[in-house]
């Protein structure tokens, strides 16, 4: 018994399964399907991604009398031969338009490069007109653009496609008139199409063979002639910076030697007024420079916090007792003199 | 009768040998042959539905466990029911608005083909080149050739004083992880990078056909105004297409360049 119950189970769910694939159907978000019932269309799943599926697009663009699924999922219908399900690719796609030379209205040639992105959005007029084949729909796109990228660009003139002044510039404008132009054409014609436009742009535009050509000719005759203008221009450039230096130059020097001149008599007024003190008490003002200097020597070795090494002679009190012979001679040790004895004993000592 | 077969040999045509199972008395003393034969054959049977039942078990064991699936940090993932997006861990379908739509990095189930299925998105940065667009297909293929640039195989650009410039550019890009953008990314678009890589060198010829070649070549603004030419293209598509490309992209300085 338990043995037909698995038996049962499994049959059961084969022929369940069996039975679902004949009346079941799945759309998935990115595709787009048609479901029809004796060749006549019922219904059309068309799923929407974000906020086009709350705005009743899909229903807007359905053929009148069908039904409009926007959601993907599973879906019932009738077995073969009663219903069928045709289900096309939805998502964007991306054509690119073929290579063609173009006359502008100013007799210049131009060989633009167009692409577009599309896609399914009616399933029902793709099939009919297009018979439901993507490389048709494509091929009949490339035509349509360019079409429309010829008359577009037949009006124009170079100087819109490519100018410095951003003002008179029209390439993005050519770009929309190409992009509106293909829209019309695709849902203005007696027969609908199925397919919608979502993007058009200009990725390249091209010259032909001979007259790149002549561009590079003229670019080369106006870098040469860019190249002596700024030559000239730095020639001339150099003479004025030369000039201006040699003057600035001068000027300098001529500030300089009279600064010079001017503090060269202060000082030497300066010096007559100090000779004259000098000339005064000689010894004196000598004695003083020479503690002046010891100030500054002890001064500079405190800030620069190294001992002081003084170089004394033994001839002078009290460091004659440091000489052996000093007890010998019988001498007494002098009493010792202040600095300013010792500095006249030392001073003398040279002066001998 | 055993007597008349013992008497007559196999050259008689009413000889008929009988087969020593149905011979009377051939049983005895120990089990039938028929019996034996049976019960192995059932042993060898019940042996063999056990391994099929064991292999089966084992398979669908490993068709569930093969459902199980982890979102890494730079993924992505959507859980697919009969092409409709689902949350990892609910039996409800995906609507809009709603917080679940995108997985986070956790682990899910699904219940593999033909019921559901797992699509993956990486989201880590990847760099698109702009090598042949611009680009001459030799060196030689330049002024110094002094034969023009041929349209098929070599690219440049017009400059706005109508100079040819030749330019490689780098764009930077990545999935936006916003749940519809990604959606949109791997859903409603075949080829994203494709459309970045036209909306891209539309935006660069755009924006040098503006430009004096000198310009180009000091690169004054020429990054800025082509990412924002590239920002405008993307916005236009978005808005025409009634969803995002699900790109966000970042133009870097070119490579090389030449005039």
């Amino acid at each position: 018994m338990r043995e037909k119950w698995a038996t049962i189970v499994v049959v059961g769910a084969v022929g369940l399964g069996l039975l679902m694939y004949l009346v079941v159907y799945s759309v998935r978000v990115s595709e787009i399907a048609v479901h029809k019932r004796f060749g006549k269309v019922i219904q059309v799943v068309r799923p929407m991604v974000g906020p086009e599926q709350d705005t009743g697009d899909a229903q807007a663009s359905a053929p009148t009398g069908v039904t409009v699924v926007p959601e993907a999922g599973w879906f019932f219908k009738l077995p073969w031969p009663f219903d069928t399900v045709e289900k096309y690719d939805q998502r964007i796609r991306l054509v690119d338009g073929r290579l063609a030379q173009i006359q502008l209205a100013d007799e210049y040639q131009l060989i633009p490069r167009v692409y577009a992105t599309w896609q399914i959005t009616d399933p029902v007029a793709f099939e009919k007109s297009l018979e439901g084949d993507v490389g048709f729909a494509e091929k009949g796109l490339k035509d349509i653009i360019g079409n429309q990228t010829a008359e577009v660009f037949g009006s124009c003139h170079l100087q819109d496609v490519v100018n410095t002044d951003r003002e008179k510039l029209q390439f993005h404008r050519i770009e929309e008139r190409i992009f509106e132009g293909v829209k019309a054409s695709l849902t203005d014609s007696d027969q609908a199409y199925g397919i919608e436009v979502s993007s058009l742009g200009i990725t390249w535009v091209a010259l032909p063979q001979g007259t790149t050509q002549a561009v590079f000719d003229r670019m080369s005759v106006e870098r040469a002639r860019l190249a002596e203008k700024h030559r000239a221009e730095g020639e001339s450039d150099k003479e004025t910076q030369i000039a201006r230096a040699e003057a600035a130059r001068s000027k300098t020097l001529a500030e300089a030697e009279a600064d010079a001149k001017k503090i060269r008599a202060e000082a030497e007024t300066e010096a007559a007024q100090y000779y004259a003190t000098f000339a005064q008490a000689p010894n004196l003002a000598i004695f003083l420079r020479e503690l002046e200097a010891l100030k500054k020597i002890t001064e500079n070795a405190a800030e620069s916090k190294e001992p002081i090494t003084f170089v004394l002679t033994t001839e002078g009190s009290p460091w004659r007792v440091l000489k052996g012979d000093a007890l010998e001679e019988g001498a007494s040790p002098e009493p010792l003199e202040d600095v300013s004895s010792a500095v006249g004993v030392v001073e003398s000592a040279e002066g001998e | 009768m055993m007597g008349d077969h013992e008497k007559h040999p196999e050259g008689d045509p009413e000889y008929l040998p009988v087969p020593q199972g149905d011979a009377p008395g051939a049983s005895a003393g120990g089990p039938e042959p028929e019996e034996a034969g049976t019960k192995a054959l059932g042993d060898a049977l019940k042996t063999s539905f056990r391994f099929l039942k064991i292999c089966m078990m084992a398979s669908v064991v490993i068709y569930l466990l093969s459902g199980v699936f982890w979102v890494k940090s730079p993924q992505l993932k959507f859980k697919m029911r009969f092409g409709e997006v689902v949350p990892a861990m609910s039996i409800l379908p995906f609507r809009p608005g709603r917080k679940d739509k995108v997985l986070k990095p956790e682990t899910g189930v699904y219940i593999r083909w033909p019921w559901e299925e797992v699509v993956v998105l990486h989201t880590d940065e990847q760099t698109l080149d702009l090598e042949k667009e611009f680009w001459p297909r030799t060196r030689e293929g330049t002024a110094a050739a002094g034969t023009g640039l041929n349209v098929r195989t070599d690219g440049y650009l017009i400059s706005g004083d109508a100079n040819i410039v030749h330019m490689k550019l780098r764009a930077r890009y990545r999935v936006r992880q916003d749940p519809l953008s990604a959606l949109s990314y791997k859903l409603r678009v075949v080829d994203a990078e494709l459309i970045l890589r036209r909306a891209l060198a539309a935006a660069t010829c755009e924006v040098v056909s503006s430009m004096e070649v000198m310009r180009v070549i000091q690169r004054e603004n020429l990054f800025e105004r082509i990412d924002a030419a590239l920002r405008r293209r993307l916005a236009e598509f978005e808005s025409n297409a009634g969803c995002p490309l699900g790109l966000t992209s970042s133009v870097w300085k070119p490579s090389r360049w030449r005039t």
